[in-house]
């Protein structure tokens, strides 16, 4: 994977107004810690930034004053609407390091089965690796062109680049060509809106002691009277 | 049939208040492709389905649909020429609470192309402004 390079200056203010208006400013926080070093806080060009991000970079070099650091980006917080990138985590790292990211899986080719009718199912989307930092994969691609109905392919099946270990259970399934089925058709629904209720949790049984406590009660009186 | 809670503590529950924007379900996990909502909204159950049911029919077998919002939320009323009083209505329907940002639902295993005219089908059976949003590489 190419190793984005991003310019950053550290900042000694912090505080969600100070980051707001660095956001205001068109500038992301990020803050880079990692290797018992000191924690750095950053202000990062909001551009770059997204678009080093958007185009799924891990592994990362940070300018920061004149210094290079390399760091992977552990988190990045978007707001609501996934437009706008909130902050950034980086975590330093040294190039042969071992390290644990999690890469997209991406398949390749129509599957056989799905002419059939039948669908590519993908139930597994990322897979979380091991491997050199600078050996990070931009993505797997799968060839599932071969895969006919009821076919699947697990994490053990996948050709994963070399110096890659997947961390996934080797059972896992990451793509099934499966049938759908039909839908259906539902039963009539009932005519009141309110006429199916749920059930409430704890009534059954106040009930039933409350039918209890008053049958006792019919019982006494019976035996007063007679 | 519209979704409902199997069981529940309270039959009857409080309006409460809807602010702020959703910072949970407010991305595509599921498919690739997805119909967020835009306004805070109580979505009755009946119009959940009726969304799904569009979006079902469009697909037919192909891809597959999730929904990712229950209406847990009792909505009660009382009936036509009633005096006010007399205590809370009845359960009419059931709801389920929106905030904007939340994912309606989600489309996978499409083209973009049928993705699109099936999110577009199942948002015309929506009371609320929508938009369709895509999976985005994630962390």
């Amino acid at each position: 994977m190419k190793i984005e390079v991003l310019k950053a200056q550290t900042r000694a203010t912090r505080g969600s107004s100070i980051a707001r208006r660095l956001r205001a400013e068109g500038k992301v926080p990020g803050v880079l810690y990692g290797h018992g070093q000191e924690v750095v806080m950053l202000s990062l060009d909001g551009e770059a930034v997204t678009h080093a991000i958007e185009s799924g970079h891990q592994l990362v070099a940070l300018e920061i004053e004149g210094k290079t650091e390399r760091a992977l980006v552990k988190a990045a917080q978007f707001d609501t609407w996934g437009a706008a990138l909130l902050h950034v985590d980086f975590a330093r790292v040294a190039l042969d390091e071992l390290v644990r990211v999690t890469v997209e899986i991406v398949s390749h080719g129509t599957p056989k089965g799905t002419l059939a009718g039948a669908v590519l199912e993908q139930p597994l989307r990322r897979l979380e690796i091991a491997c050199r930092a600078d050996d990070i994969p931009e993505s797997i691609r799968v060839e599932v062109a071969e895969m006919d109905v009821n076919d699947r392919i697990h994490v053990k099946d996948l050709a994963l680049p070399p110096g890659v270990k997947a961390m996934a259970d080797p059972d896992t399934i990451v793509f099934l060509v499966q049938e759908t089925r039909e839908e259906v058709a539902a039963p009539a629904e009932p005519t009141e809106a309110g006429a199916a209720e749920p059930e409430v949790i704890g009534r059954a049984a106040k009930e039933a002691e409350e039918g209890a406590e008053e049958g006792a009660e019919k019982g006494k009186e019976k035996a007063a009277k007679a | 049939m519209p979704l409902m809670p199997k069981r529940v503590k309270f039959r009857k529950s409080q309006r409460g208040v809807l602010r702020g924007f959703a910072t949970r379900g407010n991305s595509v996990a599921f498919g690739e492709y997805g119909l967020q909502s835009l306004e805070p909204a109580w979505l009755a159950a009946r119009q959940i389905e009726a969304g799904r049911v569009a979006g079902q029919h469009f697909l037919g077998r192909e891809g597959k649909l999730w929904v990712r919002v229950f209406p847990h939320k009792p909505v009660t009323g009382k009936p036509a020429e009633v005096r006010m009083g007399s205590g809370k209505g009845e359960p009419v329907y059931w709801a389920a609470v929106l905030k904007p940002g939340s994912v309606i639902y989600e489309i996978g295993g499409v083209p973009e192309e049928l993705a699109r005219t099936a999110l577009n089908r199942m948002a015309h059976k929506l009371p609320i402004r929508v938009r369709l949003i895509k999976r985005r590489p994630r962390l």
